[in-house]
């Protein structure tokens, strides 16, 4: 691509270094930021810095935070003894659109992946052992992705936790709302069958 | 189940060609070079989506053209359907069965079943041994899906213990429990792949024995062994045998035992067939292996499949040419491509009155010319 302005050229070398943004794409941003008013690009540009600088980790939790503390670990309605630990902070917001759980998060910042150089060490396990033994933690659920790393984790973490006694559970795998019986792959359809739900019937109690 | 004609357009040496088979065998002979090869290919092009002799399909157009056709009128349970596979450059490969596109190429494998015995197939013989494995694989894949689910697990889960002993390597340290995170995951995969191993040949090596008896005249005593890595399809066995594993492992920064090093053992008489065999030996093996393999396609599909012969009766001797002859009129029940360098020798072996209808077709550069044919009974 030849660009008539360095500047230009900068801003398209930035933009494409981004997830899912090739340069195509990043051209038509930076074309578009000048079409704007200098003051949509500055307060663009402002909340990216204020993005890096001020952005926190929660204490207890690992989630990203303005403050010290996170919304959901400072808000005294959410359980404190039901903890949902996920991968990262993308996971919670999925989780939380869901409006289905009440108890609190823990966010480890990955997956064990010794392919990607990820070994636990290099996650926030420590702190998560911490707080199931310190605090009034009763239940602990895994919500990982369906996949070898998610299951190596959840097994590394269950080992962990062992030794606290607290009550460990799994998201339910399974087929996706919506689609057929037959067009689900036999890994899936298999776990479905072993985690069977038992459904409420007239005769029982 | 047999294939009526075959049309191609560009298609490799061909500019243009229109056959029409027997029903029975089909031999195609010429001196080398001639195109005979072509022609099968183009069969393996109609059932598999893709030739033998080249992955790309820009290397099967003719040279200065821009596409190929390759169509077949295949007879299926009486049913005639036209089966065409085209390529243009540019636009990709597209599988058409009576004129209608198929929306994916995957849908169409195994609506036509082949088997195909090639030169190339020789190193299932001589080999490393990543070649017999991935033999077995592609066998029982056809049988038990499951078993497909169990080796893509397992191949993830040992790229990912590898991995862990290189990072143990490169960072000076090492965490059994770690590992171990691994083999627990790995092991259950490992042990289902072993067993369906185990149990696949325990039905296919009878098979491939009676073929390859069928074959020989003097007492030759074949067997066809399964070598796994770990002594039984247990996970304690597995558990017990990473653990005394686990110092070379280390070093290696490889894992150096599991089903990604089991092996096939052919022996005649006591001896390796790879290192000791005479080339008559290692073709004749080869072909009770693939022969083996028809059969229990036919009894898989309830059809008679395909069977592709690539210039393989060269170096073998007159003897087990005949048996061979015998057992592809007399055994094998569906459709048969021969291409061999020699008239002379097919025609020999077939002789004046064969058991099945022997067609003879001559190939020159560019051209084939129908010969006799030869009635069957
Ligand atoms: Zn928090």
């Amino acid at each position: 691509m030849e660009f008539p302005s360095r500047a230009i050229e900068n801003a398209v070398n930035e933009l494409a270094s981004l997830p899912g943004i090739g340069r195509k794409t990043a051209l038509r941003l930076a074309l578009h930021l000048l079409k704007q008013s200098e003051a949509d690009t500055e307060r663009l540009g402002t909340s990216l810095i204020e993005l890096r600088k001020n952005i926190r980790y929660c204490r207890h939790c690992g989630n990203i935070s303005d403050e010290e503390v996170c919304k959901i670990c400072s808000n005294p309605r959410r359980d404190a003894s039901l903890v949902c630990v996920v991968e990262d902070t993308k996971d919670v917001i999925a989780l939380e659109s869901t409006h289905q759980f009440q108890g609190r998060y823990h966010v480890l910042g990955g997956l064990i992946n010794p392919l990607q150089g990820i070994g636990p060490s290099m996650l926030n396990i420590a702190p998560l052992v911490e707080r199931v033994r310190v605090d009034e933690v009763k239940e602990v659920i895994f919500a990982f992705s369906a996949n070898i790393e998610g299951d190596t984790t959840a097994f590394y973490l269950s080992k962990q936790l062992a030794p606290t006694g607290v009550h460990i559970s799994s998201i339910a795998r399974g087929i996706p709302v919506g689609t057929d019986l037959e067009f689900t792959d036999e890994i899936t359809l298999a776990r479905s069958l072993i985690n069977r739900t038992r459904l409420a019937t007239p005769d029982a109690d | 189940m047999h294939i009526q004609d075959l049309l191609l357009t560009h298609f490799r040496s061909y500019a243009s060609l229109e056959l029409a088979f027997s029903p029975a065998i089909n031999c195609f002979t010429g001196p080398n070079g001639s195109g005979k090869t072509n022609i099968l290919d183009a069969l393996h092009m109609l059932a598999f989506t893709r030739g033998f002799r080249s992955h790309q399909d820009q290397q099967v157009v003719q040279e200065g053209e821009s596409f190929f056709l390759c169509q077949a009128l295949v007879i299926r349970e009486d049913i005639p359907r036209r089966v065409a596979c085209n390529y243009i450059k540019g636009k990709g490969k597209r599988l058409l069965i009576n004129q209608k596109p198929l929306p994916k190429l995957s849908e169409h494998i195994g609506s036509l079943p082949m088997v195909a015995i090639l030169p190339q197939d020789g190193s299932l013989i001589d080999g490393p041994s990543a070649e017999r494995r991935q033999f077995l694989d592609m066998l029982i894949s056809q049988y038990d899906p499951r078993y497909l689910q169990h080796l893509i697990q397992y191949g993830r889960l040992l790229a990912q213990r590898n991995a862990q002993l290189k990072l143990f390597g490169e960072q000076r340290y090492f965490d059994r429990e770690q590992l171990q995170l691994w083999d627990e995951q790995l092991i259950p995969h490992g042990v289902a792949i072993q067993d369906g191993r185990s149990q696949f040949l325990e039905a296919y090596a009878p098979i491939f024995e009676t073929y390859f008896r069928e074959m020989v005249s003097e007492k030759e005593t074949p067997s066809l062994r399964y070598r796994p890595s770990i002594e039984a399809a247990t996970p304690e066995a597995w558990r017990a045998h990473f653990l005394r594993q686990e110092e070379k492992d280390r070093v290696n920064q490889y894992t150096l035992s599991g089903i990604h090093r089991d092996d096939l053992i052919f022996r005649i008489d006591g001896h390796s067939v790879r290192n000791f065999g005479s080339q008559g030996q290692q073709k004749t093996f080869l072909i009770a292996l693939k022969m083996a393999q028809y059969d229990l396609l036919a009894q898989k599909t309830g059809l008679a499949p395909v069977l592709l012969l690539d210039d393989l009766f060269d170096k073998l001797d007159p003897h087990r040419l005949s048996r061979i002859a015998q057992l592809l009129m007399t055994r094998i029940p569906g459709q048969v491509f021969i291409t061999d360098t020699s008239y002379e020798r097919l025609s020999e072996i077939f002789g004046p009155e064969p058991a099945r209808e022997v067609r003879y077709f001559a190939v020159q550069p560019g051209s084939v010319t129908p010969q006799k044919v030869s009635a069957g009974d």
